[in-house]
């Protein structure tokens, strides 16, 4: 396995990791409104209204570096209505920077935080999400791959179907193809038959996979009398 | 016996993955029991106050409220903390396994679930006669 799931306390007012200086920019920025605090410097405040309202505001402004400031604090965020708010704002900002900041919590062991960030991914431009997931594809920890799967599975993306016909053509985890085969249903897609009966024939000994199949089989073409009894 | 009489023990499945939900109730009621669904841990916890189940079947990864949320938010609820718990689950590592048994689960079952696995399961924990292949 590649990387480990880190184990995170995250108290409320945990500082973040490498903070970044306190910035002049609340003076000069002019996207700043007088009177208010550098949602850069704000982001890091031990007060969690501040920090979810500088959250906020790094999401609907262009901040240089707000990526990186949200994801940092994110780290070590320890309040819900904050964490919230910097996946609203990184979701929001939609850029590669912020999908990329984003990814490296897939890994964590924080359930919770793992499947936020995958919906905030999923609320970026495709394209955008799609280019941070589909490196995971390859990774050797087979919960990421699943986590990609179910990520890109997600998207309104023109390749979406052929990235999860390939994994459950090649990926040698039965799980990771499961997660496809479930995408796949969900999404509707007949053209994936071959591939899916490809599945059923790499893993014949297992109930599991083909119910899957069938289950995926019928969506796309009605029920089939094999579904009745896969084990 | 069969589980759609109305008669077995109940068992809630929590799972945002319909196949594995069609899957468990498949299996599970062929043996007698009694399958409610929910799609995530706020549905799970919703269904399993207005009906309290013999047994709760869930995943880890959801949406929403994820399993292990789900387990400790039950295992705080004076009227479901005793319910059994089966957690299921990709994640196949020992630490994986630990944080679901501290989350309140008695029981951790790794995707795909083998049909009598699951049966084995939710008989022990159900106390009803064990019979056929042995639990993991």
């Amino acid at each position: 396995m590649g990387l480990v799931k880190k184990k995170k306390a995250a108290p409320e007012t945990a500082p973040a990791p490498s903070a970044p200086a306190t910035s002049a920019r609340a003076i000069s920025d002019p996207a700043i409104p007088d009177g208010r605090r550098d949602p850069l410097t704000a982001i890091e405040d031990a007060d969690a209204s501040v920090r979810r309202d500088a959250a906020h505001g790094l999401g609907h402004a262009a901040f240089p570096g707000a990526e990186a400031a949200l994801a940092r604090r994110l780290q070590a965020e320890g309040d819900a209505g904050v964490r919230e708010a910097i996946l609203t704002a990184l979701a929001r900002i939609g850029t590669p920077d912020a999908a990329a900041a984003l990814v490296p919590f897939l890994d964590r062991e924080d359930a919770a935080l793992r499947n936020a960030v995958l919906e905030s991914l999923q609320q970026m431009p495709a394209e955008v999400a799609a280019a941070a997931l589909l490196p995971l594809l390859d990774h050797a920890d087979a919960d990421l791959r699943i986590f990609a799967v179910q990520g890109l599975g997600g998207l309104a993306h023109p390749g979406g179907a052929d990235w999860l016909k390939a994994v459950m053509e090649r990926d040698t985890d039965v799980n990771v193809c499961l997660a496809a085969v479930e995408a796949l249903a969900e999404a509707g897609s007949p053209e994936a038959m071959t591939s899916l009966e490809a599945l059923a024939r790499r893993f014949p000994d297992d109930a599991f996979v083909a119910f899957a199949v069938d289950a995926a089989r019928a969506s796309f073409h009605g029920p089939a009398s094999a579904a009745d009894e896969p084990w | 016996m069969t589980g759609t009489d109305g008669s077995g023990p109940r068992v809630l499945v929590v799972d945002d993955a319909v196949t594995v939900r069609a899957f468990s109730r498949r299996v599970l009621e062929a043996d007698g029991f009694v399958v409610d669904e929910a799609v995530n841990g706020i549905e799970g916890l919703e269904r399993a106050m207005a009906a309290p189940p013999d047994l709760v079947i869930v995943d880890v990864n959801m949406r929403k409220m994820d399993g292990y949320t789900m387990l400790r938010v039950l295992r705080r609820d004076p009227g479901l903390r005793d319910v059994p718990a089966i957690m299921i689950s990709t994640e196949s590592k020992a630490s994986d396994r630990e944080q679901a048994l501290l989350a309140g689960a008695n029981w951790y079952i790794v995707k795909p679930p083998r049909p009598e696995v699951l049966v084995e399961a939710a008989r022990l924990l159900t106390g009803r006669p064990l019979g056929g292949e042995g639990a993991p």
